[in-house]
């Protein structure tokens, strides 16, 4: 291409630009509904200002989706810092924006963690450049883009029909056989956003999330995204004169509320991914858990928690939280004791005496099991550690031993009576759920419920999913079930999902929760008859709240308003 | 020089204990595995005259006595009773064998044999044990082995620390040997469990002691012992030490750090030493090549590639078999480090185990995959030349297609020119599609699975056009009164019929009908639906001359599992049925929200939904009634029809009606198609509404409580209220105002449209509203 023809085919760009008119529509970030290409956003509020709303130290996100009369090749967006009455300053670095990329998923995309064999298009990845994944709507399937050499790039097919898509075709094969190895250098997102293509009449959504600095002064902030169309969208960001507390139970808000995953994650699952390169998949891996931190998700499960320690710890894990520190010898009694000893030392040594310590063995074992291992249980017990089992059919047999009971429970109103049943049995036992669902469902609203306030309310202490998995670029792979993604693996660590702000989004609603308790329970019995009144309005808030069908926005800014009202009385 | 035996005890029994391997021994052969020399002994003289060994007659006996499906307390007491029949009790090998298996279930682990398992039989083993010990003949060395380390486990497990260095102690006193030599090796045997007791209780400085004692008669056993000792006490190897250097085996050193003990921590000069072993052309090759293996065939650095170089000139192919690298290989290649797997198979050149059609694919596609495509077709040329018979005609049908592909050819012209039956010929293209999306080429990948695709027949979309019936339709009964005038369509598609296709002719599609019709039993799943102003019936139908023996619970019957959405791409349930319950459970893929409305599938809720069973002398029903209300902002019509499936698990298979592969295949579920009159829908409308306003006018507490509650200046929102509930209180007021019997068409559709959805989900639509308020008041 000659430089004049380059000019010319800038300036149809430009004209193009000048001449488009962009409407905006803010909307829900952690909307039930997908928003689609196709249509308009039902629940949109079409020419309304971005608004942020978040304590001190918190992560909270707006969205908009845009619609334009005329294609634009690329609108780009400039964020300006923005100000308060006072003059304060929130930088425009606390601020980051991701373009969500609608693309081809499975059939129960949006809605279920189980595959299906044929694909739909969903909205799903935050990406800063949207050409990372091309979905193409004739041969309806995706394709991601790679780079060759510095600036040359070819696309790769990622829809290949299960039975094709295995790398490992004459080697006995493992769950990581994508014949896309997703981790490589050649394929990762663009380290700031890169602007979006616009198509006439179509709807494309924006994901903006505020990460809000422990020391920034409360106020509410005013500034603008500047489109390079014209259009500028107001953005405004109220900073709560709060902190969040690490989340804690609704029965007992002093104890700790806990994330765990079926530790999938780790170096030999990267080095699958990553073409076996050992060094970046240390980077790619500190990523990873780094990026896990920032989600809430501060446990640390991950393979080889304790053998990558430094690793951990430097990705921001808090190790004196309960984590699973290994698994039991199942054993003659003797070698068990010895084995249970030992562990106890080296663990304490390693983590401190104070750090609960989950030691497992095995998985989804019965009644008859369970009755059998008691010997086992009995003498980790003994060494101080912590017990947990996922035995569905147990409960009489073991409720008593189990220290983390989780189930394959649906974390709603319904298992509360369950859940009311163990936290009744007087030990320091967490009450957990997996698979139902597993990770997977695309759709925000449904895991900012289930990992967080259905589930909280609904009596549970913690969250043990199966699985936060790196592979899964295509999602028709696997046979039975979806490939069970929150994040996905790219060269630079993961690309992180409308689901996985979910997860946080949950777990901040169960740390406002707290908030509100940790504030409304002393004042409940305060002297101050005025004092008391607001703290149980505030209690009879979540009390009378159903956790399975609140909309959870409005719930966080109910008790934002009480917290407020509350810490005028603690003052 | 005198060759070692590096172990007396058999590997059940090295299994049995983390830490002491036993002593070398000088022992004779028979001891070096119990199980098989007492068997050898015991069958000896049986075996000249073909009589059964004792493990024949312990099987005709018994049955399975190493797994039993009995009780482990009658497998024992029949074992024991079969011990006292008099031909066994004279034989005194025999029993000895007996004894070890009766041993060894008590012994087994209660995981192991879950509802067979009795707590109590773990204090039978020293009744067991004991009768073997001490100047009893036909026990082997090697079994008075086992029956002292099982004994020593015993007590100590029931913390008898007294009792079980007593069984060792007796042990060692009965050893008689006149060469003092042979007698201290065998008496460590034994003796080695005392280190086992000192450690279990933590008294390591004894546990060292002893093997300071035992290095004597046998240093490498007893460094081996010492790595793992000093990592559990220390958590470094440093006590370690001092014992390799007096069993001065570096192979042993190398193979018990690197191999048997990985977590344990190593000598810091360790790898220096093993990097020395293997690079130094004096020492035993296969050693040198196994120890390579272990440590430096993992990454391309150049230690490693130093290493590996280091082994040239070694004949390859007179070693055996390796699985450490063939593993290694494995490893590198499942991780997709194409280079370094080229470079294994270039060290490696000749090892016998990597000359197979499937290594060589995996050099080739490495090869290609590390971008280098005129190598990958020598290998593949190779491959097709390969006349031996581990090459069949597929491999280099296989090869062929690679080397179409590699050369940018024509690769389906490829493929259809191979002369393959239909089996082989989907082997090939799987391959060949594999193969391609490693290669990340798109195009042919794209190509190849279209031509993957064509061996499958896709079902066609099952649709039931569901009857409107003006007769309420509100049981079985009246079901039964228009049955015959209903449409009738069958789960007749095998269940995960794509996976049997692969072995079918698809051409005719005629293997897709399901056989139940023509099979002895002769049951299928018949499914019919239709609805009425009130809903949704869905009538699951057995015809089955024995339906009363199901109904009685002699017989199961077909069970279910049902989908059910209202609408495409709709959040769904997932439901089973039982002919006797009914539904009993359902999975639900959303909460609540403003968008979705959870059916109760509990049947609590009265018109929501109905589960009911019906059976008579030829047949069983289930009936699923779905009321319009709880979806009434779903409702079906002529372009959006409700998704539904029934996979019916049959006494002769499994099969469903839409055609899933798999369970929650939504895409393959059929369609429940619907098509109102314009009178029909309207009295469906009407339905709805009159029984919403009703809800609506008789419970003023709860009209109180959603909209008074905010009014109230104490426990509400007056200015929400103002502001934002009053207008949409006095809208849907006024439109329960007009609400009538009365009402025309175009009343019952504006009712309808506008204050239907709100009133059936009125607390969301308030939470939506007032989402909007605090957020707009915040941002003030």
């Amino acid at each position: 291409m000659t430089i004049k023809t380059m000019m010319a085919a800038m300036a149809v760009m430009l004209a193009s630009i000048a001449s488009a008119k962009v409407t905006w529509y803010a909307v829900d970030p952690m909307s039930e509904v997908p928003y689609m290409p196709d249509s308009a956003p039902k629940d949109g509020i079409k020419g309304d200002d971005m608004f942020i709303l978040a304590a001190k130290g918190e992560y909270e996100p707006c969205s908009f989706v845009l619609t334009s009369d005329v294609d634009v090749k690329k609108v780009r967006f400039t964020l300006g810092d923005l100000k308060n009455e006072k003059g304060d300053v929130l930088p425009k670095s606390a601020l980051d924006l991701k373009t969500v990329k609608v693309w081809y998923q499975a059939g129960n995309a949006w809605t279920s963690y189980f595959a299906d064999p044929k694909l739909k298009l969903c909205p799903e990845l935050l990406l800063n450049d949207e050409d990372l994944v091309k979905a193409d709507e004739v041969k309806k399937c995706n394709y991601a883009r790679i780079e060759e050499t510095k600036g040359k790039y070819t696309y790769r097919w990622l829809n290949a029909p299960s039975a094709l898509d295995r790398r490992n075709e004459d080697i006995s094969g493992s769950r990581l056989d994508d014949s896309f190895q997703s981790m490589k250098p050649n394929f990762k997102d663009a380290d700031t956003h890169q602007g979006a293509k616009l198509e006439k009449g179509r709807f494309k959504q924006f994901f903006l999330t505020a990460k809000i600095d422990k020391n920034q002064a409360a106020g509410l902030y005013k500034g603008e995204i500047a489109l390079s169309t014209g259009e500028k969208i107001p953005l405004k960001v109220r900073v709560l004169d709060f902190e969040l507390p690490s989340p804690k139970c609704y029965f007992d808000e002093n104890k700790d509320y806990l994330t765990f995953f079926c530790e999938y994650v780790g170096l030999e699952w990267v080095l699958k991914s990553n073409g076996g390169d050992y060094e970046l998949a240390k980077k790619q891996l500190e990523a990873i858990l780094a990026n896990f931190a920032r989600h809430g998700h501060v446990t640390p499960t991950f393979n080889n928690n304790l053998g990558l320690m430094e690793l951990g710890k430097r990705a921001g894990l808090d190790y004196t939280k309960p984590l699973i520190s290994g698994n039991m010898l199942l054993s003659e009694k003797a070698q068990m004791r010895h084995h249970a000893k030992l562990s106890k030392k080296r663990l304490d040594k390693q983590l401190g005496e104070k750090t609960i310590k989950f030691m497992t063995w095995g998985d989804e074992y019965g009644l008859a099991t369970l009755r059998g291992i008691r010997d086992m249980i009995k003498i980790y017990h003994e060494e101080g550690f912590y017990f947990p089992v996922n035995s569905h059919s147990g409960y009489c047999a073991g409720g008593y031993l189990a220290d983390l009971w989780w189930p394959s429970f649906a974390p709603t109103a319904a298992t509360a009576p369950l859940t009311f049943k163990f936290n009744q049995l007087g030990g320091d036992g967490y009450f957990g759920w997996y698979a139902s669902q597993h990770v997977g469902v695309e759709n925000p609203a449904f895991t900012r419920r289930q990992y967080g306030y259905g589930a909280y309310r609904a009596g549970f202490s913690c969250n043990y999913n199966y699985a936060h998995h790196l592979q899964g670029w295509n999602d028709i792979r696997p046979e039975l079930y979806r490939p069970m993604m929150f994040v996905y693996g790219c060269g630079s660590g993961c690309i992180d999902t409308l689901s996985w702000e979910g997860f946080r989004e949950g777990l901040d609603d169960i740390r406002y929760a707290t908030k509100l308790l940790q504030l409304a329970k002393p004042l409940s019995r305060s002297s101050n008859v005025d004092a008391r009144y607001t703290a149980r309005k505030a209690l009879k808030l979540l009390a009378d709240t159903d956790g399975d069908d609140m909309d959870l926005t409005t719930l966080r800014l109910e008790m934002i308003s009480y917290i407020e009202k509350l810490a005028k009385f603690s003052k | 020089m005198k060759k070692l035996v590096p172990f007396c005890i058999s590997a059940a029994f090295i299994a049995g204990c983390s830490l002491i391997q036993s002593p070398s021994s000088d022992v004779d052969s028979k001891t070096v595995a119990p199980a098989k020399s007492a068997a050898n002994a015991a069958s000896k003289p049986a075996a000249k005259a073909k009589a059964p060994t004792i493990y024949d007659i312990m099987k005709a006996e018994v049955g399975n006595y190493s797994w039993p499906t009995i009780p482990y307390v009658e497998l024992i007491a029949k074992l024991d009773k079969l011990r006292e029949r008099p031909d066994i009790a004279a034989n005194a090998s025999f029993c000895a064998v007996i004894d070890q298996h009766i041993v060894k279930a008590c012994k087994r682990s209660p995981w192991q044999k879950l509802k067979l398992w009795d707590p109590n039989l773990r204090h039978e083993i020293p009744k067991y044990a004991y009768r073997n010990l001490y100047n009893v003949k036909g026990v082997t060395q090697a079994q008075k082995v086992e029956f002292v380390w099982s004994l020593v486990e015993y007590y100590a497990g029931e913390e008898k620390w007294f009792e079980a260095e007593q069984v060792v102690r007796d042990a060692v006193a009965s050893v008689v040997d006149a060469d003092p030599k042979r007698r201290a090796r065998t008496q460590w045997s034994f003796k080695v469990y005392l280190i086992n007791l000192a450690k279990w209780r933590f008294n390591y400085a004894e546990a060292w002691k002893l093997l300071d004692e035992y290095s004597k008669v046998d240093p490498r056993a007893a460094a081996k012992i010492a790595t793992t000792l000093s990592h559990e006490e220390t958590g470094g190897p440093d006590k370690a030490v001092k014992f390799w250097r007096n069993a001065d085996d570096l192979y042993g050193e190398i193979m018990s750090y690197y191999g048997a003990n990985p977590n344990c921590k190593k000598p810091a000069d360790l790898a220096d030493r093993a990097y020395a072993f293997v690079t130094n052309a004096a020492n035993n090759a296969g050693r040198r090549i196994e120890i390579c293996c272990m440590l430096y065939n993992y990454d391309n650095s150049e230690r490693s590639r130093n290493a590996r170089k280091s082994l040239k000139g070694i004949n390859m192919a007179k070693m055996p078999r390796l699985n450490v690298l063939n593993n290694s290989i494995s490893r590198a290649y499942t991780y997709g480090d194409w280079k370094l797997v080229e470079s294994l198979f270039a060290d490696y050149e000749g090892m016998n185990s990597l000359n197979t059609p499937s290594m060589l694919r995996v050099r080739m596609i490495s090869r290609a995959a590390a971008g280098d495509k005129a190598g990958a077709i020598v290998l593949a040329e190779a491959g097709i030349a390969n006349t031996s018979k581990a090459f069949t005609e597929l491999d280099r049908e296989k090869f062929r297609v690679s080397i179409a592909m590699l050369k940018g050819e024509d690769v389906i012209k490829a493929i259809e020119s191979a002369k393959l039956d239909r089996k082989n010929m989907i082997a090939l293209v799987t391959t060949a599609g594999r193969q391609a999306v490693t290669w990340s080429m798109t195009d042919y990948a794209e190509a190849i699975a279209a031509k993957y695709s064509s061996y499958y027949v896709q079902f066609p979309q099952r649709e039931l056009k569901v009857a409107y019936s003006d007769k309420p339709i509100t049981s079985i009964n009246d079901w039964r009164e228009i049955y015959d005038s209903l449409e009738k369509q069958y789960c007749d598609r095998k269940w995960g019929a794509r996976v049997d296709i692969l072995e079918t002719d698809v051409a005719t599609g005629r293997q897709l009908l399901g056989t139940t019709q023509n099979d002895s039993k002769n049951v299928r799943m018949e499914i019919t639906s239709v609805c009425d102003e009130k809903g949704l019936n869905i009538f699951l139908r057995v015809e089955d001359p024995n339906a009363r023996k199901v109904e009685a619970g002699f017989a199961n019957g077909i069970g279910t599992e049902m989908y059910f959405a209202p609408g495409k791409y709709e959040a769904y349930d997932c439901f089973g049925s039982s002919p006797r319950g009914g539904v009993a459970s359902a999975f639900q893929t959303a909460y609540n929200s403003l968008e979705t409305d959870r059916v109760d599938y509990s049947g609590k809720r009265r018109g929501e939904f109905v589960s009911e069973t019906s059976f008579s002398d030829s047949d069983y029903v289930l009936r699923l009634f779905f009321g319009w209300d709880r979806l009434a902002k779903k409702l079906p019509s002529k372009d959006r029809p409700w998704r539904f499936e029934c996979i019916a698990f049959t006494p002769v298979g499994n099969y469903s009606w839409g055609g899933s592969a798999g369970v929650h295949n939504s895409s393959c579920w059929g369609n429940l198609t619907f098509d109102f009159t314009p009178e029909q829908l309207t009295a469906i409308r009407k339905g709805i509404i009159l029984r919403a306003v009703k809800t609506w006018r008789k419970a003023p507490n709860e009209r109180l409580d959603t909209f008074d509650k905010w009014a109230d200046p104490e426990i509400g929102d007056p200015e929400f209220y103002e502001s934002v509930l009053k207008p949409l209180e006095k809208e849907l007021s006024s439109y329960a105002a007009k609400v009538k019997p009365t009402m025309t068409d175009a009343e019952v559709n504006e009712i309808f449209e506008n204050a239907l959805p709100k009133w059936v989900a009125l607390k969301h639509e308030i939470d939506a509203l007032r989402k909007v308020y605090l957020k707009h008041k915040f941002a003030k």
